[in-house]
């Protein structure tokens, strides 16, 4: 900032200079002092005028400048505390997106699965790692219902071994549904 | 040993410490001239240094002076536009909200008379500095908004007419032609009370 006012003050102070040759007081040339004169020079009266203005808006600024710098002491001691508030809240706010950052990181690291940010979401090795747990949960699946359905075959299988090993008791050859059976197994 | 985060955290409070104090005054003035009041300028020029330092802090310095500039405006405009819902005083926002109305501007007539109203006598010998200065304030104050903005924009914050005219959303001749009004405006009135700049 100090450098960009001092390299434009020092263009205005170049423009001053360059004018203040032409009159005495303030670099308004002569030639250019009636509206008669100045229309005879035609493109050169309007950098003229540019010249005459920067001089003279110099000169104002200056005095606006020392207005400014001979604030009362109470305005410019409200204007520091303004600034330290601002910068204190410049630093909370750089505080509070460090401490997003960190957060975000470790919600980054904790989801291996979902790879750095500026990873492409489409590739095929995004696409297998967002498919694995639902690949995973299917297997499974599958895997808990054959379990199932092998122990339910061979819990009907044990109960039919233990029925058939077992003595037949008496009350058996009462039941006419037995006998049925006995009857169409001698038959074939 | 510290981090080099931190470091460049620090080097960027310090640079925008340093921008803030350079600009300070300077805007509490252009708020003063705006609102003329130095409560609400104060709490305007304070509302623009949180914004800035709130948003943007990381931003390369020789970026900020522009931004700065640009929320100093738009305070300025959002306590007009409250004060306006508060009180029901009608302020004259279309100056603000400006018209390019340079097409019939004659500069060598305002040469002329730039010309003229700069050939007194000084008014060092009857007024003293402090008058003097105090006069041109009031006369920088009196001036239509449009024109007060790209003067002091333009020869104050010394930016130049592109970034004028993009502070003050009109067009680069409309610049040329509101701070050309704006000196004459301010020589001929200095000049009327014998003052010359």
């Amino acid at each position: 900032m100090s450098t960009r006012r001092l390299t434009t003050s020092q263009t205005t102070r170049q423009t001053t200079f360059a004018t203040s040759h032409l009159v005495p007081g303030f670099g308004v040339p002569a030639a250019v002092s009636s509206p008669r004169a100045t229309g005879a020079m035609g493109a050169s009266a309007s950098s003229t005028l540019e010249l005459t203005q920067a001089r003279v808006a110099a000169k104002l600024v200056h005095h606006l400048d020392g207005m400014a710098q001979a604030l009362p002491h109470e305005l410019s001691e409200r204007l520091k505390v303004a600034r330290t508030q601002a910068l204190m809240r410049a630093q909370a706010q750089r505080l509070a997106q460090a401490k997003a950052a960190q957060i975000s990181t470790a919600a980054g690291g904790a989801t291996v699965m979902s790879g750095p940010p500026d990873r492409d979401p489409f590739s095929w090795s995004g696409l297998a790692a967002s498919l694995m747990p639902l690949v995973l949960l299917v297997a499974g699946l599958v895997a808990i219902e054959y379990w199932s359905q092998r122990e339910h075959v061979l819990t009907a299988a044990d109960i039919d071994a233990q029925l058939l090993s077992d003595d037949l008791p008496p009350a058996a050859y009462a039941d006419p549904g037995f006998a049925e059976y006995l009857r169409s197994g001698r038959s074939r | 040993m510290i981090p080099k985060r931190w470091l460049q955290a620090l080097a960027s409070d310090k640079e925008l410490s340093d921008f803030l104090k350079s600009v300070e005054k300077r805007a509490f003035k252009r708020a003063v001239y705006t609102v003329r009041n130095d409560d609400a300028a104060l709490d305007i020029v304070q509302d623009a240094m949180i914004r800035l330092a709130e948003k943007y802090a990381d931003k390369p310095t020789n970026e900020l002076p522009l931004l700065f500039q640009r929320i100093l405006s738009n305070a300025m405009m959002d306590w007009f536009r409250r004060e306006r819902v508060r009180s029901g005083v009608m302020q004259n926002m279309s100056d603000f909200e400006g018209s390019d109305d340079g097409g019939d501007f004659d500069l060598l007539e305002s040469l002329a008379t730039l010309d003229a109203s700069l050939t007194g006598e000084s008014a060092s010998d009857t007024v003293s500095r402090g008058q003097i200065m105090a006069k041109i304030e009031e006369e920088v104050a009196q001036l239509p908004a449009r024109q007060r903005e790209a003067f002091l924009l333009r020869y104050w914050e010394e930016f130049d007419v592109a970034e004028t005219a993009s502070l003050m959303g009109c067009s680069e001749g409309s610049v040329k032609t509101h701070c050309s009004r704006a000196v004459a405006a301010l020589a001929r009135a200095l000049r009327a009370q014998g003052i010359t700049p």
